[in-house]
């Protein structure tokens, strides 16, 4: 597949994306490398540790991370995560709500780790 | 630890340091810009506030992140804030597009901007260059503060920048440190304007990176930088040891002077002053290399405070003695002339030696009132003896290169002499060594000048220290006096080929030697033996107060 067909099978912007890194070798470097990074996992991690601060830091760095690679929607949902725990604003979601949030988060999250997964082995 | 080569340091790529957790964040940011720039990551703000200590000097902008762990990107900008030398380098902060507080409040913390994820190359790319025009326009202002060579403030513009930090109400404690490069003055006879500037640069920076607790700094001398610190307690000094590495540019040496805990109602210039002084006493001294200024100078400073108050008083009421030191022909033994040296002779603190006083006066400027003033009394001598009958040989006066930049000597010299109608050949000019003054032109021309108007010019302390073969070159001389150190050395020793070797090279260059501080027969002979002109010592004569050096002529006179 194609850089993207990649983009579109995870709904996420290909133009976006090519705003940061203008070469699709960049592109294909960097989305390939996502995979090691970590925002995903501390955030899965201080979720259920029922750390605020690790939540707010890893939702923050999630939310860079995608928004540079353009994945718009993940780096949004890890947005909200983010400004729900900065620090000193009072909670506005419910327990159950995050709890879904974090879920949606997550299932995205794997989808889109398994479709760059296929792309970086058809890349040989 | 970074170890700046100078060839990186003179790179003209200028560097960005980026601190940001997120791995990826910084790769990317690195593959927008590393085109343009080189790039320095950090992971977290210490890690930031670390290569940014170490790395100052050549870094054009920050880029920050806001959130990180173990320090965040508030903190690294308090940090900086308080720390006044990191002012010139600009911080732009990487928030997310909906943290009006977090911009607001790193504004206040002292970031120039901001930009917001995700990066649009092109927006990053001219706000940086944005940045660096303005702080290279505003630099242009600071030129009249800084150095332009170490870009550390200059000595006025230290003084002032230190009295308004000491001035803040808090109970923070300060220390100084003085670094100062030893034998300057041979060090610029040797290299190149280039090489002494990439020096200056490359101590700079190093000491920028081993002491983290700079809070300022300045150039306050030719030789000397001036760094006002947090306080540290003993024990820290031991990386001072491994300041000067195998980066350095050219070899060299420095000392430290270090002031704990200073009083803040003092002045920064006198507070430098003195550690300066302290080191001047260790200048002989290889095997030390940092000096603390309570243990040392609280005693010599109430000696060199007492002569500062009586000096001038000293000087009206002629406590400043001329002694003749005899020198003699070694071949046929006949006294050939006198050296003039000075005594302090003080109604209470007694009889206080030149190398206690003159260092102090050179440095504060009385020598230049109190050399004429001997120089007179030599020539009052010389008419004195005239008129006598007695037999009137030549007396050589002590000129210190200090003064040659302040006052027309030559001149002075000429005239003198000739209103007391004297003949120019009677009056030998030696030039002596001195710690303070740089080389000049101004050395060169008035030598040349007392040279061409009949003055004999003797260069002092030969192989003493400073000197070098430059001076030897380029001063119109007629005399080599050899140190009494060499002429220790090869008595001690019993090998005179050093000794040999300078008075072939007088030879060459068509100069007589004086042997200084001759103290045996053996010495004498062996001196008399390799072709040595002159001689003065013990083995001949002590220094001889007035009268009994009139004595002294009459009974030498053959």
């Amino acid at each position: 597949m194609t850089l993207q067909e990649l983009y579109a099978s995870i709904n996420g912007s290909y133009d976006a994306v090519k705003q940061v890194l203008s070469m699709d070798s960049l592109i294909s470097k960097f989305i390939i490398r996502l995979s090691s990074d970590d925002s995903c996992e501390r955030l899965m991690k201080a979720a259920s540790a029922n750390d605020a601060k690790g939540m707010f830091e890893a939702a923050h760095s999630m939310k860079g991370v995608c928004a540079n690679l353009g994945l718009l929607d993940l780096s949004s949902m890890a947005g909200d995560v983010a400004e729900e725990f900065r620090p000193g604003k009072a909670r506005k979601m419910s327990d159950e709500a995050l709890a879904i949030h974090l879920g949606v988060i997550k299932e995205k999250y794997k989808a889109t780790m398994e479709a760059i997964q296929k792309f970086a082995s058809e890349q040989g | 630890m970074d170890n700046i080569s100078p060839i990186e340091v003179f790179s003209s790529k200028k560097s960005i340091l980026v601190v940001d957790d997120n791995t990826m964040n910084r790769e990317i940011l690195s593959e927008i810009l590393s085109g343009d720039y080189e790039i320095l990551q950090a992971e977290n703000g210490k890690i930031g506030l670390s290569l940014m200590q170490e790395n100052f000097s050549r870094l054009s902008v920050v880029l920050l992140d806001v959130y990180m762990p173990v320090c965040n990107g508030f903190e690294f900008l308090e940090y900086k804030q308080v720390n006044h030398v990191f002012d010139t380098l600009p911080v732009i902060v990487m928030t997310a597009s909906n943290s009006v507080e977090d911009e607001i409040k790193c504004l206040a913390l002292g970031a120039s901007d901001f930009v917001t994820k995700p990066f649009v190359p092109e927006v990053m790319r001219n706000r940086i260059k944005s940045i660096i025009r303005l702080k290279e326009s505003s630099a242009m202002l600071d030129n009249l503060e800084k150095d332009r060579v170490t870009q550390l403030f200059s000595k006025e513009f230290f003084a002032f920048y230190a009295k308004k930090i000491l001035a803040e109400p808090t109970s923070a404690k300060y220390d100084i440190v003085c670094a100062k490069i030893q034998n300057f003055q041979s060090l610029n006879e040797r290299y190149n304007q280039k090489y002494i500037d990439d020096t200056l640069v490359y101590l700079t920076r190093r000491l920028q990176a081993v002491i983290p607790e700079i809070v300022i700094g300045g150039k306050i001398g030719p030789d000397v930088l001036a760094f006002l610190i947090q306080h540290k307690e003993k024990g820290w000094e031991q990386v001072l040891k491994n300041a000067v590495d195998a980066g350095s540019p050219i070899p060299f040496t420095v000392k430290y002077g270090i002031i704990q805990d200073i009083d803040r109602g003092k002045s920064v210039a006198s507070l430098c002053e003195r550690t300066l002084i302290a080191l001047n006493n260790v200048k002989e001294r290889f095997d030390i290399n940092i000096v603390w200024y309570d243990e040392v100078l609280q005693r010599l400073l109430l000696q060199e405070q007492m002569m500062i108050d009586e000096m001038e008083d000293a000087l009206k009421d002629k406590q400043f003695h001329v002694y003749f030191q005899p020198k003699h022909d070694m071949q046929t033994g006949c006294i050939s002339g006198a050296e003039a040296l000075v005594r302090w002779i003080h109604p209470t603190m007694g009889v206080i030696s030149p190398k206690a006083f003159i260092p102090l006066f050179e440095r504060n400027g009385f020598l230049a009132l109190l050399d004429p003033y001997i120089w007179e009394e030599c020539c009052q001598e010389i008419v004195r003896c005239r008129e006598k009958g007695l037999p009137v040989v030549p007396i050589s006066i002590n000129v210190s290169r200090a003064l040659f930049d302040i006052q027309n000597i030559a001149d002075q010299i000429i005239n003198m002499t000739d209103r007391y109608g004297i003949d120019h050949s009677l009056l030998h000019v030696e030039l002596t060594e001195s710690a303070c003054a740089e080389h000049s032109i101004a050395i060169e021309e008035a030598l040349e000048k007392l040279h061409d108007n009949g003055f004999i010019v003797e260069l002092d302390d030969f192989g003493a220290g400073y000197s070098t073969l430059t001076s030897l070159r380029t001063l119109a001389l007629d005399v080599m006096k050899l140190d009494m150190s060499i002429i220790r050395y090869a008595s001690s020793t019993n090998d005179y080929s050093i000794i040999r070797y300078a008075i072939l090279l007088a030879e060459c260059m068509k100069l007589k030697t004086v042997a200084e501080g001759v103290e045996t027969r053996e010495e004498r002979d062996a001196l008399r033996v390799l072709g040595c002109d002159y001689a003065q010592g013990y083995y001949y004569s002590k220094c001889l107060p007035l009268e009994e050096f009139e004595t002294y002529l009459i009974e030498h006179n053959t």
